[in-house]
């Protein structure tokens, strides 16, 4: 909806503020001035001429030579390369000085040799329409040396684009707008409506018969020797300034109407509707099975069972509230109107302009509920105006169905809550007379409570929290105290904190501190990942695109998008990291996985891959991972290198290296490592609070054993033994060689184990370590065959 | 004898003088002091001599290795002196580059603003609320005084699943499943991931929203502005002013939008703020009571205020991003840009 100064100012008694204070109490006032569309109008500095000779220019076939009187003493001479003026034309000049849109500024000059003081303008020339084959031509009435502004009835014009929130369908309007304009103050107030009087039930041109609970009234008037033409310039000008394109004086009017008192009209030729039915007898429906209606934008539109038409004597004509019929619209040839003015329910009127994605100036209003009691002020007015300016003669009186909804109830109404809402008082003088502004008849017989009445264009006012929204409004935010709220915070835990979300976070935190970068990525899957990941994903019904059409059941692959993206930009080894949701059919999930390049020789890499999870997460007590081999194929990770990760029974994630395929197909180069941990997992593993062991007081002893062992056997295990020797001393123990090949018996490798072993009772004597090592090696020999090497 | 001790002890002197290591050093004690030395040699050969020349002789020995023990510790003294002063000299390459190993992560700037305001409401006593992101009509829209066919729900285009449920528009929803599973009072903020069908320059079909919702007895749009006042200086600096202007959502009543004044001119009028000093950066409003009723509160005994607002919008405004999508590629050369920035503002 846009704010046209002078069409507002229609509706205003008293002076109009000045531009900024317009916008500024607009804005606060909760019509946000999104965009100033223009300041002051190009009109404002072009005036009429009269050209008082045309001749050919001396020197170019093409242009013209005009004396052009602007109402100064002597005529300016112009140069002119339009070809449609003639003498005693009225025309737009613009003078040197003067800026068109374009910033082009018209300057004194010689053009072939021949002064010009000024520019004949185009339509197009001055912002004001399409029109460019010739210069403006203006009817003989035109006042020649005024400003085009003042001919316009537009002078000083602003226009504003503004934002309005869906309550408020009573701003969709320029008697709306004034009304707010007016409410803060005391110099200013709204005009009455424009309504000539009009009877009902005296038409015979017309009866209306209703079906359909969505339309409650519908009331139409018939107008006679319409001449259907151009409209006159300032309603042209005007709805060009609201954004409208102009189509002919009878369709411009109901459109002005539209614009003026926020009431949608239609226009129906009459004599068209005659000739399918006589008499007419207009009605409104449910659209049947199939029923189709090609619509005004040329469009066959398939109707559903929701939607509602308007029918003449049974046959749908236009689909209402939203867009008329294409075979009863009024051209050129029309003499004859039926004029439509109705009220129907928002929500029909939003379920149709959805389904069939049509929104129009008329659905947005009726969507946002208009105002029932200027049903059919509007339609008088439309008729008034058609009677000025398409020299139509009204039928008498006018036919109309139904009832008008009562869209306001009584509100009760206490000060004291508005101001225990606010958190300040409101004074009652001042507080009466703002709702009384705003349109509102308030009782205060009852002194603690009164009885509020909402004018019926506010149908957004139901309740007594909305009437101190208005106190609120009048008196401008900034009215408000600033307080922090003054009881101590409340309960230390509540049941939606989710548990997982502070391990996440620190755990993102120690990756990043470890080189990593935090990536955040939208949280959608191609079905082609969905397939290879082989999780059961949440599918949109609605997705922007084939590449989005689920959510993401894993985080990896968009890590490894982002992997090649950088290589692409000449960063191959990028470690990325990712906390966020993985969401599958189960249920939604947080997990954290993270990517590092690691090198190119997969036991090497493993290690620092590894090594670097048991830090992250032996730092936060989870040790004594086990690492199995996947069982079931992962698509995402290398089948040599893919394992899960246990902590006990509990199933932490995987780990492994990007599959060859992926790695060739998304070009990211070897040696791409990628981690998965889920937080639920992590969590049930992760530590409790700590509590204090003594301190070692006595050395470790250290000894290096080799061990032959088969060639499947698993190193690791070697380790892991040490821990089940002996429970009273401490043991650690680690794999520092793996070897195979010369000098060792086939199908055999040497494995050497670093033991360090620490007893808290003293410092273990060399027979002590010996034992130890008896009972570690005849273990190893009976559970994996491993025999010690010299 | 007598001329060995002498010869012994010219001759250590000699080659105390002359030791450069201290490994050297080692091996001239071993070689004199050593259970092998010299020294050690002689004085084993006391025995063999007379009784009367054994004391004399052996008091003339211990005077050496006394003597010697000292020049060996003054040695001893002397190059660690040296080597120290030698270490102290060396001077490495400080313009050799540091290993491409280096460590250098980075916090995505959405995650930092995300943290930063919730830290500031943690310090008014917000407790962290989260929910699910495919959320089901009831919570997203009708709970929140959206029933179906408002025209509010226009303001947001939604996904929907194809097993009839929807990406949560925004975190909202929590503010119910929060009302629903506790009592109040509450203090609570609710960070995360929303969704809405919508994308180019300044808009991604998933962004984050903190929102905030604040219920207890007594509480009033007073609260709410002194609340916004108190983290708009937090977040953006002391001088930050605060402006609200009536709006509408269909869950708070009174509603207002807040500016902030503008981070870059100060209010002065900027490109930033397009010349008007303030960029708006929230939506807030008291609780509605048809939102209290719905969560079965008594709307004539509660009252709260409710806010929320776009964590892109913040990083893009504060760190002058032109384009939301950046937010989302994951180029290290974008995110490397974000330092980490340590300090009260």
């Amino acid at each position: 909806m846009r704010y046209i100064s002078d069409w507002v100012a229609d509706w205003v008694s008293g002076p109009m503020p000045s531009a900024e204070e317009a916008e500024a109490v607009l804005t606060d006032l909760g019509l946000e001035v999104e965009s100033v569309v223009r300041d002051t109008d190009v009109a404002d500095h072009v005036v009429i001429g009269l050209v008082l000779e045309k001749a050919q220019h001396p020197n170019a076939d093409r242009l013209t030579l005009c004396q052009v009187d602007i109402g100064e003493s002597q005529p300016a001479q112009i140069v002119c390369g339009a070809p449609n003026h003639r003498q005693g034309d009225r025309v737009v000049v613009a003078r040197p000085g003067c800026r068109l849109p374009g910033d082009f500024e018209i300057k004194k000059s010689e053009i072939r040799g021949a002064v010009s003081e000024g520019m004949m303008c185009s339509e197009k020339e001055l912002g004001l329409g399409e029109d460019h084959d010739g210069i403006m031509i203006l009817p003989a009435d035109a006042p020649v040396g005024s400003t085009l502004a003042a001919y316009l009835k537009a002078e000083g014009r602003q226009v504003f684009e503004l934002g309005l929130t869906a309550n408020r369908g009573d701003a969709l309007s320029m008697v709306g707008i004034a009304r707010e304009l007016c409410l803060r103050s005391d110099e200013r107030s709204p005009k009455a409506l424009i309504d000539t009087c009009d009877s009902a039930g005296a038409s015979a041109d017309v009866s209306i018969k209703l079906s359909d609970s969505g339309c409650p009234f519908y009331a139409a008037k018939v107008l006679r020797n319409v001449t259907v033409g151009e409209s006159p310039q300032w309603l042209k000008q005007r709805l060009q300034a609201a954004g409208i394109r102009s189509i002919s004086n009878v369709v411009d009017i109901t459109n002005y109407v539209l614009l003026s008192y926020g009431q949608p009209l239609h226009a129906f030729d009459y004599r068209l509707l005659c000739q399918a039915s006589d008499p007419v007898v207009m009605g409104v429906r449910h659209a049947h099975p199939d029923e189709t209606l090609l619509t005004l934008d040329g469009v066959e539109r398939h109707l559903s069972a929701d939607d509602m038409v308007v029918t003449n004597s049974g046959q749908g004509v236009a689909l209402a509230g939203v867009m008329g019929g294409a075979e009863t619209e009024v051209s050129e040839s029309t003499t004859e109107v039926l004029l439509e003015a109705a009220y129907f329910d928002p929500a029909r009127i939003r379920k149709t302009a959805r389904h069939h994605a049509l929104h129009s100036e008329s659905s947005h209003r009726f969507e946002r509920s208009v105002d029932p009691q200027r049903v059919l002020a509007a339609m008088n007015y439309a008729s008034y105006l058609m009677i000025e300016l398409c020299g139509a003669e009204a039928a008498s009186g006018h036919a109309q169905g139904g009832e008008l909804p009562v869209t306001s109830s009584p509100i009760r109404f206490r000060l004291d809550y508005a101001r225990q809402l606010i958190g300040m008082p409101f004074d009652a003088e001042w507080s009466a007379q703002l709702l009384e502004r705003l349109g509102c008849i308030v009782d205060r017989s009852d002194e603690l409570t009164w009885v509020v009445n909402a004018p019926s264009w506010r149908s957004d006012l139901q309740r007594e929290v909305d009437l101190v929204e208005e106190l609120v409004r009048g008196k401008g935010l900034d009215a408000v105290p600033e307080r922090l709220p003054q009881a101590p915070p409340p309960s230390l835990s509540i049941s939606t904190t989710d548990p997982t979300d502070a391990l996440g976070q620190s755990l993102r935190l120690d990756l990043v501190g470890r080189g990593y970068f935090e990536s955040v990525s939208l949280a959608f899957m191609s079905p082609k990942w969905i397939k290879r990941c082989g999780l059961s994903g949440v599918e949109l019904d609605n997705p922007l695109g084939e590449e989005t059409r689920f959510l993401r059941t894993d985080l990896r692959p968009a890590l490894i998008d982002a992997v090649a993206l950088n290589r692409r930009y000449g960063r191959p080894n990028v470690r990325l990291v990712e906390y966020a949701r993985r969401f599958e059919a189960s249920g939604e999930f947080n997990t954290i996985a993270w990517v590092g390049s690691w090198g190119v020789d997969p036991v090497e890499a493993y290690a620092r891959c590894r090594g670097e999870l048991e830090a992250i997460l032996g730092a936060r007590g989870v040790t004594g991972l086990r690492y199995e081999p996947l069982s079931t194929a992962d698509h995402i990770l290398h089948p040599r290198s893919a394992a899960a990760v246990y902590a006990g029974e509990c199933k932490l994630g995987h780990v492994g290296e990007l599959h060859p395929e992926l790695r060739d197909e998304y070009e990211v180069g070897p040696g791409q490592w990628l981690v998965q941990m889920d937080l639920d997992s992590l969590l049930s593993v992760s530590s409790e609070l700590s509590i204090f062991a003594p301190l070692p007081r006595f050395p470790a002893v250290h000894r290096d054993l080799a061990f032959l062992v088969d060639e499947d056997l698993g190193a690791g295990h070697l380790a892991d033994l040490a821990q089940s020797i002996d429970a009273d001393l401490g043991v650690q123990a680690r794999v520092f060689d793996v070897y195979h090949g010369k000098g060792l018996p086939d199908g055999k490798k040497s494995v050497a184990v670093r033991f360090s072993i620490q007893s808290s009772e003293g410092t273990l004597s060399e027979k002590e370590v010996s034992r130890w090592i008896k009972r570690y090696q005849e273990e190893a020999t009976q559970r994996f065959s491993a025999e010690l090497r010299a | 004898m007598e001329q060995d001790l002498v010869a012994i002890e010219s001759d250590c002197s000699d080659a105390l003088s002359r030791v450069e290591e201290l490994d050297s050093l080692n091996d001239l004690r071993v070689q004199y002091l050593g259970r092998q030395g010299r020294l050690t040699a002689i004085m084993r050969g006391l025995g063999k001599l007379a009784k009367e020349d054994r004391k004399a002789f052996g008091q003339a020995a211990n005077k050496v290795r006394d003597r010697l023990n000292q020049a060996f510790a003054q040695a001893e003294v002397r190059l660690k002196d040296a080597a120290l002063a030698e270490e102290l000299a060396e001077r490495i390459d400080l313009t050799l580059p540091g290993s491409d190993a280096a460590v250098r992560g980075r916090v995505h700037p959405l995650r930092r603003v995300e943290s930063e305001i919730l830290s500031i409401f943690n310090r008014l006593g917000y407790r962290i609320a989260s929910g699910p992101q495919v959320e089901d009509d009831w919570h997203n829209f009708e709970a929140l005084n959206m029933p179906p066919d408002h025209p509010a729900r226009d303001m947001q285009d939604t996904f929907y699943t194809v097993d009839g449920r929807l990406l949560r528009t925004h975190t909202s929803p929590v503010q119910i499943r929060t009302m629903l599973a506790n009592k109040p009072p509450l203090r609570i903020v609710v960070p995360g991931a929303v969704y809405r069908c919508d994308a180019d320059v300044s808009h991604s079909p998933m962004f984050h929203q903190v929102e905030g919702l604040v219920v207890d007895q007594g509480i009033t749009m007073a609260d709410l502005k002194g609340t916004l006042a108190y983290f708009a200086r937090e977040m953006f600096g002391a001088d930050t002013k605060i402006r609200l202007r009536s709006s509408f959502f269909p869950f708070t009543e009174p509603s207002a939008e807040v500016d902030v004044s503008c981070i870059f001119c100060g209010g002065e009028g900027c490109r930033v703020c397009g010349d008007c000093g303030w960029i708006e950066i929230l939506g807030c409003g008291m609780v509605d009571p048809a939102v209290f009723a719905a969560v079965g509160l008594d709307p004539d005994k509660t009252q709260g205020f409710a806010f929320g607002m776009g964590i892109e919008r913040i990083a893009m405004l504060r760190h002058r991003i032109p384009d939301i999508r950046l937010l989302f590629d994951s180029r290290v050369e974008f995110l490397e840009q974000f330092a980490q920035r340590d300090r009260e503002v």
